[in-house]
């Protein structure tokens, strides 16, 4: 669990986030949803501790993320930053083994599994597609098992089936007792699988809660600048947005 | 891990052999005879020329180019890129400035005052280094502080040259910043793995922070990574070994640049477990290169530090070609 209060962090002299007051439980997946600049990255590395906030402090399962050091930190939060780079043409199986703590193989072929790379684990990541590559180094994330799993567009560069197989990893984590936060772009995608949403918008909470609650059609024209509605159909929420003309 | 144990177990091979078989090599031709007798009498003449000169030699050129091979493989570790190598930061050029400045002041005959002065310039530069480091952790801002201070050294090897009061003392110089391990002593080899015991101990603190730097220093430091602390190591290490083999065996091109590539052509990517291979690497390449300035009519008179380059620039534009292919289709 996650309990942010009075969050306020400053990239140079620019406030990237203010005012955030949040709780994350466990159990649960988080959308985190934004134009972009809302602060939805600085948000999230604000929660793994990179980030030192100006005002305000993030609690992790009642820690101070300050006070802890970085082993109690990389214990208890697994961070999936928006940079993708891999320096050298490391095997899919390396990429994965560098999140366990002592190269737990039993760890690694159930991940490969799991984000559909067993048959590719030896393979150099430069010879992979950028969805191959983003599957293992999500796999390098769900390696680690920590407790609280914070993602930085996950989905960025997979194929709509993937996109879909992720969140339902991702789901499948929170089901399985981890805090799961991750910042999206499409709002169809986080209304239908997210348990809740936090809306950012120019770094300030502008919404909060389950996605029939957060994404109101005032919400959605306001921060988004799109006229919608969310609905619920056979396969559960589903988002209409037309965008309005700017 | 299997494959880097072959690789490890070939290159070890390979070393020896070298070392064993270029007690064979030099100005002096020795007999059967002559072999038996420097084993029963160690103070014959032909002892004198196998333990004396050709073994310190031998041991002098695996050991610097095994240092410049490690160092060359923790600054591609380090700065992530493949075109790192041991004098990125400025320490071989500041040591090649102390052995200049040393030549002048009239200490190229006297024992250890040229590695002396070697290691005294390359250990304040590496101390400006750290102490950057120590604030600014940033390998971008580092890469520009070493070109700034090669620079620096530089213009000051230019003045030095300037200044020279002798054309031969001009000559000495030049002759030092092309490399040898010719005339090496025991005492050079003793040097030389001092240097690789110090950063040995230092590079086993820092496979799992490079490993993780490969998916940059988010990622690293959300792992528990203390990234300005693999900076420091990683930068003390380096230092190190490029300072020592400039002050052992004076500037050796490219076997820093290229042993880590070519230990990558074996399919070994991780970047902490290139460290040791590498370093065999560069010790076998140094041997090799030595062999053949043995076997050249002794005329032709070339140095080391060219050698290794004439030989080590093409290999490197070949596996440059090789690897910009693979990159290109990323």
């Amino acid at each position: 669990m996650i309990e942010v209060s009075a969050l306020e962090v400053r990239i140079g002299a620019t406030v990237a986030v203010a005012s955030v007051e949040a709780r994350f439980d466990a159990g649960r997946l988080y959308g985190v949803v934004g134009p972009n600049g809302s602060g939805k990255t600085t948000l999230i590395r604000a929660l793994t501790g990179l980030l030192t906030p100006e005002a305000g402090e993030v609690r992790v399962e009642g820690h101070d993320v300050a006070s802890l050091s970085l082993a109690q930190r990389a214990a208890r939060i697994g961070y999936l930053p928006q940079e993708r780079t891999i320096a050298w043409d490391l095997s899919v199986a390396e990429i994965v083994r560098l999140g366990t703590k002592d190269g737990n193989e039993a760890v690694v072929g159930e991940v490969l599994t799991q984000v559909g790379l067993e048959t590719l684990a030896n393979r150099g990541v430069f010879s992979l597609s950028g969805g191959q590559r983003a599957r293992a180094l999500l796999g390098r994330l769900l390696a680690t098992r920590c407790p609280v799993l914070l993602l930085d567009e996950p989905l960025m560069a997979l194929d709509p089936a993937w996109q879909r197989q992720v969140l339902l990893i991702l789901k499948d984590m929170a089901a399985r007792g981890h805090t799961v936060i991750a910042s999206l772009h499409d709002l169809g995608l986080a209304a239908q699988f997210c348990d809740a949403v936090c809306v950012m918008r120019d770094g300030r909470v502008a919404a909060f809660g389950a996605p029939e609650q957060a994404f109101t059609p005032e919400v959605l024209a306001e921060v988004f600048g799109l006229s919608g509605e969310l609905r619920t159909e056979a396969e559960g929420l589903a988002l209409h947005l037309a965008a309005r003309p700017l | 891990m299997r494959r880097n144990g072959f690789l490890i177990a070939g290159l070890i091979l390979v070393g020896l052999g070298a070392v064993a078989g270029l007690m064979a090599l030099g100005d002096v031709p020795l007999s059967a005879a002559d072999y038996a007798e420097a084993f029963r009498a160690p103070d014959s003449i032909p002892a004198q020329i196998l333990w004396q000169i050709r073994l310190p030699r031998n041991l002098c050129g695996f050991l610097v180019g095994a240092m410049l091979g490690v160092a060359g493989a923790i600054s591609q570790g380090y700065f992530r890129n493949p075109l790192a190598e041991p004098g990125i930061m400025g320490v071989s050029a500041g040591a090649g400035l102390g052995a200049a400045v040393a030549i002048v002041l009239g200490l190229g005959l006297t024992s250890w005052g040229v590695e002396g002065f070697a290691l005294l310039f390359s250990g304040l530069i590496s101390l400006i280094i750290l102490a950057f480091v120590a604030k600014f952790p940033d390998r971008q801002a580092l890469i520009l502080l070493g070109v700034g201070l090669s620079s620096l050294c530089g213009a000051l090897m230019a003045l030095v040259f300037n200044l020279s009061p002798s054309p031969v003392t001009t000559a000495e110089i030049l002759g030092w910043m092309m490399g040898s391990v010719e005339n090496r002593s025991w005492e050079d080899a003793g040097l030389a793995l001092i240097g690789l015991v110090v950063a040995g101990c230092l590079v086993v603190r820092l496979g799992r922070g490079l490993r993780l730097l490969s998916l940059g220093e988010d990622t690293a430091r959300s792992q528990g990574v203390n990234v300005r602390m693999v900076a420091a190591l990683s930068v003390l290490a380096i230092s190190v070994l490029a300072g020592l083999s400039v002050a052992v065996a004076g500037v050796i091109g490219f076997v820093g640049l290229a042993a880590p590539h070519f230990v990558r052509t074996f399919g070994i990517r991780d970047p902490y477990s290139l460290i040791g291979p590498s370093g065999l690497a560069g010790g076998v390449m140094v041997l090799l290169a030595d062999a053949l300035i043995r076997l050249l009519p002794s005329s032709t008179d070339i140095r080391l530090g060219v050698l290794t380059s004439l030989i080590g620039a093409p290999l490197f534009a070949l596996l440059a070609w090789k690897s910009a292919n693979q990159w290109v289709s990323q």
